[in-house]
C-alpha cells in the first residue's frame, strides 16, 4: 500500500493546478440551467478542451490525455480546489462517453466522442417516462424501424421525461421498445438522436429553483437514421444498466466534489460559531469524515480497477453514500445560516452568493437521480447480499 | 499512489482467516460460554501458525510484517470474535517491547514463541481482558513505562456482560518492576501504543461487523413471515444494505490509518481516530439492524448474535471512546487549513 503521489503525479499536479488558476472564470457563471448560463458553460467547455483538459481519461484519439484513475483523480481534486463551473457535458461525457466506449462501433466513437468532449455536442438523457420511473422496465416509447428510399431509419413515437437540460442540449441518447411485442426489460433499444429532428417537441419543466432545468421530450413520427442504434437491437437494457454503473460509480461524483464541500461547511460554522449550538461542530466533523471516507473509497476502487477489478454492485454504495452526505452537510448549513437561508442568491445578503440554499435543493435530488436509493439498496440486497427479489 | 493490500498480504490473511474459521467456530464459543471458560486454550497454536510474529522482525523469529497486514488479521480475529487477547499481545505489545533496547526485547522472542505473555496496561483502558496467570504487564503511563512481571501487580475480577471477555481491574504499588522508559520517551511510546491499539481494534470491529452482517442476512433468508422469507422484504433488505454500505464506507478508512501508521506519517494518529470512529459506528450500528432482524430472538442467548454485538460494544470503548477520537479530529480539522481536496494524503503542497 502506497500511499504517496510519484514524482510524475505530482508534477501532472501542479500542470494542472497552473493551467486552472489561469483560465478559470474569476466570477461564478450563471446556473446552467438557464439559456445563458447554458452557452456560458458550454464556453468553458470549449476552453478547457483548449486545454486538452475535456475528459482527461479517454484515449487521445477521441479527445482525451490517456490518464489512468489516479491521475483523473489528481484532475479532479485540482478542478474543485480551483471552484472550476460545473461541466454542463456531464450526461454526455460521464454517461454516454464510457457507454459508446463500450459499446459503440468504431464509426459512432469517432462521430461522436470528440465534439462531446470538446463541448460542440452536448447530450442529454432521455430515459424515464411518466409511467417508468423507478420501474424502468415499464418503457413504452417506441421505435419502429422503416424503410424508405432504399435508406432504413426509426420511427420514434412517445414521451420522455425528467430529461436533464434538453431544452438548451444538441442530442439526447433514449430507450425505445424496437419490439412491440415485447415486454418488460426485452426488446428494448438504445438509440442516439438530435433534438432538432423534425417531430421533436420539448416542454421545460421548472425545477424547485425556478429554473428550465428538466424537459418533457415528446416524440410524434421522429425518423433517426438507423446509424444512430447503439449496439444490437434488443439489447437496450443491457447497455442502460451498463451507462447506469457509470452514472453510480466512479466518475459522475468524485470526492473532491463533497470534499470542497466539507471544507466551505468547516468555513462557515467558523463564520457563524458564536451563534451556535455545540452540536454542530460535531455534525461538520462527521462531515468531513464521511467526505474523507468517501475519497478513501473511490482511491481504494480506483487501484482495484487499474490492477484489472471490475465495478459490480457496489456502484449502487458509491450512490447512497455520497448523495446522503451531500444532503447532510447542506442541511447543516442551512441550518448554521438560519434567517439567511432562504435568500436567492440575487439578493446580496445571501449569504456565500446563495450556494447553501442553491446545493441543498441540489442534494434533495441526489437521492432520486441515477436510481432512487431505494433502489440502491434494494440491488445491494440482492445482489451483493442474494436476499430473494419479492 | 496505489491503495491496494500485496499479494503477500492476501495471502496471509486468507491463511489466517482459514486457520481461525475452522478453529474459533460458534460451537466452540457457545461451549467456553456454557462451561464458564474464558479463552479457547490455543494459544500455542497461535504461535505455531505464526500469527504472534507478525510484526516482530525476523532476527527475534518474526515475520517482519507491517501495519498494514496486521489490520487484515485482526480484522479476522474479529469476524470469529475470537476470544484471546491476540490483538493485544501480538499487535499491541510485540511491536512495542522490540521498539525497545536492552532485556525488554529479548522477551518478544518467547513471546513470538507462544511463551510467556506480556499484556498492555494503558491508562485508555481501565480493566484487563483475558488475564492470565504468568501474564507480564507492560504499564504504559504518560511519563514512565514499566514492565510488571507476574508477582508484580495485584488483580481483582469484575464482570463484563460479553460472557466470553474476562476483566480484571490491575492495582500495581508505586515503583515496582522495571522502568523501561521515562519521561519524553514513554510519552511517544504511550502515543504509538494507543495508536497501535486504536487501529487493530477499528480493524477487529471490521470483522465484528461483517460477521453480523452476515448472520443477520442469513436468518434473514430462513425465517418466514406472512409466507415468504422475511429478506425479500424491502423493510429488511434496506436495513441490511445500510449497515453494508456503512461497512464498506468505513474498510478503506481503516486500511488508510493502517498504512499511515506503517508509514509513520504526521497524519497517522488523526487517521487512526477517524477508523476507530467508522468502525466503532459502523459496528454499533450493524449490531442494532443485526437485532432487529432476528427479532425477539436476538434478544436472547438462543441465537449467537448477542457473542458478536457485546464483543463490538466492548471494543468500541477500549483504547479510546469515539467521543475522545471525535475530539482529536475536530481540533485537527478546526486548527489546520490544510483540509480539502488535494489535501487528502500528507504528501500535497
Amino acid at each position: 500500500m502506497q500511499l504517496q503521489y510519484t514524482d510524475q503525479q505530482n508534477e501532472f499536479r501542479q500542470t494542472v493546478r497552473d493551467w486552472l488558476e489561469a483560465h478559470v472564470p474569476q466570477k461564478t457563471l450563471p446556473s446552467l440551467d438557464t439559456e445563458q448560463g447554458f452557452e456560458l458553460h458550454r464556453d468553458w467547455e470549449r476552453t478547457l478542451k483548449s486545454g486538452d483538459w475535456g475528459m482527461v481519461t479517454w484515449p487521445k484519439e477521441y479527445g482525451g490525455r490517456a490518464c489512468d484513475l489516479i491521475e483523473w483523480l489528481i484532475f479532479e481534486e485540482e478542478y474543485y480546489r480551483a471552484g472550476a463551473p460545473l461541466r454542463v457535458s456531464q450526461n454526455g461525457i460521464f454517461l454516454l462517453g464510457p457507454t459508446l466506449m463500450e459499446f459503440g462501433s468504431d464509426e459512432q466513437k469517432q462521430r461522436f466522442l470528440p465534439p462531446m468532449a470538446a463541448g460542440d455536442e452536448i447530450w442529454a438523457q432521455a430515459w424515464s417516462e411518466p409511467n417508468a420511473g423507478s420501474d424502468m422496465a415499464a418503457i413504452r416509447s417506441k421505435a419502429e424501424r422503416i424503410s424508405e428510399h432504399g435508406k432504413d431509419y426509426y420511427l420514434l413515437n412517445g414521451q420522455k421525461t425528467w430529461s436533464s437540460r434538453a431544452v438548451f442540449a444538441d442530442w439526447a441518447f433514449g430507450i425505445f421498445r424496437t419490439d412491440p411485442d415485447s415486454s418488460r426489460h426485452k426488446g428494448l433499444s438504445f438509440v442516439l438522436f438530435p433534438l432538432d429532428t423534425p417531430g421533436i417537441t420539448i416542454r421545460p419543466i421548472l425545477q424547485l429553483d425556478g429554473d428550465p432545468g428538466f424537459a418533457e421530450i415528446f416524440f410524434d413520427d421522429v425518423k433517426v437514421s438507423v446509424d444512430n442504434l447503439l449496439g444490437e437491437e434488443g439489447q437496450g437494457w443491457q447497455i442502460a444498466m451498463a451507462t447506469a454503473g457509470f452514472e453510480r460509480g466512479l466518475m459522475l461524483r468524485s470526492p473532491a466534489r463533497f470534499q470542497r464541500t466539507a471544507q466551505r461547511l468547516i468555513g462557515l460554522y467558523e463564520r457563524y460559531k458564536d451563534s451556535l449550538s455545540s452540536g454542530v461542530r460535531e455534525k461538520i466533523t462527521q462531515a468531513y469524515m464521511d467526505a474523507e471516507a468517501y475519497c478513501m473509497n473511490t482511491y481504494y476502487t480506483a487501484s482495484r480497477l487499474m490492477a484489472g477489478g471490475k465495478i459490480g454492485a457496489e456502484a449502487s454504495c458509491n450512490k447512497i453514500f455520497w448523495s446522503e452526505l451531500d444532503r447532510s452537510m447542506h442541511r447543516t448549513a442551512m441550518s448554521i445560516i438560519g434567517a439567511q437561508a432562504e435568500l436567492v442568491e440575487t439578493v446580496p445578503e445571501a449569504v456565500d452568493e446563495g450556494i447553501w440554499l442553491d446545493g441543498y435543493m441540489f442534494s434533495l435530488a441526489g437521492p432520486i437521480y441515477a436510481g432512487s436509493n431505494e433502489i440502491q439498496r434494494n440491488i445491494i440486497s440482492e445482489r451483493v447480499l442474494g436476499l430473494p427479489r419479492p | 499512489m496505489k491503495f491496494a493490500h500485496t499479494q503477500d498480504q492476501l495471502d496471509l490473511r486468507d491463511g489466517a482467516r482459514e486457520y481461525l474459521r475452522g478453529r474459533c467456530t460458534v460451537e466452540q464459543l457457545r461451549d467456553l460460554k456454557d462451561n464458564n471458560n474464558a479463552e479457547l486454550g490455543i494459544w500455542s497454536e497461535l504461535a505455531e501458525q505464526g500469527l504472534l510474529a507478525y510484526l516482530v522482525s525476523e532476527e527475534r523469529g518474526g515475520l517482519a510484517m507491517d501495519q498494514v497486514g496486521f489490520a487484515l488479521i485482526a480484522e479476522e480475529a474479529g469476524y470469529v470474535a475470537l476470544p484471546e487477547p491476540f490483538v493485544d499481545v501480538a499487535g499491541v505489545c510485540a511491536p512495542a517491547l522490540e521498539g525497545l533496547n536492552g532485556t525488554a526485547s529479548d522477551i518478544v522472542e518467547n513471546l513470538v514463541a507462544g511463551g510467556q505473555r506480556v499484556r498492555s496496561l494503558h491508562s485508555a483502558n481501565p480493566y484487563l481482558n483475558q488475564l492470565a496467570q504468568g501474564d507480564q504487564l507492560l504499564l504504559t503511563g504518560a511519563d514512565s513505562v514499566r514492565l510488571l512481571a507476574p508477582d508484580g501487580y495485584q488483580s481483582k475480577a469484575v464482570e463484563s456482560i460479553d460472557p466470553l471477555r474476562r476483566l480484571h481491574v490491575i492495582t500495581v504499588e508505586p515503583d515496582v518492576g522495571s522502568e523501561l522508559l521515562h519521561g519524553a520517551d514513554a510519552a511517544e511510546f504511550a502515543e504509538s501504543m494507543f495508536n497501535h491499539g486504536a487501529l487493530f481494534t477499528a480493524a477487529e470491529l471490521l470483522g465484528i461487523t461483517a460477521a453480523m452482517i452476515d448472520m443477520a442476512t442469513a436468518y434473514a433468508k430462513e425465517r418466514k413471515q406472512f409466507g415468504n422469507v422475511i429478506g425479500s422484504y424491502q423493510a429488511v433488505k434496506h436495513h441490511l444494505a445500510s449497515a453494508f454500505v456503512a461497512l464498506e464506507f468505513a474498510r478503506p478508512v481503516v486500511y488508510r490509518a493502517s498504512a499511515e501508521l506503517a508509514a509513520q506519517s504526521d497524519k497517522a494518529t488523526l487517521s487512526i481516530a477517524h477508523a476507530k470512529v467508522a468502525a466503532g459506528n459502523a459496528a454499533i450500528n450493524a449490531a442494532e439492524v443485526a437485532i432487529q432482524i432476528y427479532g425477539g430472538m436476538g434478544y436472547t442467548f438462543e441465537v449467537d448474535l448477542h457473542l458478536w454485538m457485546k464483543r463490538a460494544w466492548a471494543l468500541v470503548g477500549q483504547w479510546g471512546s469515539s467521543h475522545h477520537h471525535m475530539n482529536k479530529i475536530e481540533s485537527g480539522i478546526f486548527s489546520d487549513t490544510a483540509i480539502g481536496p488535494a489535501q487528502t494524503f500528507a504528501q500535497n503542497n
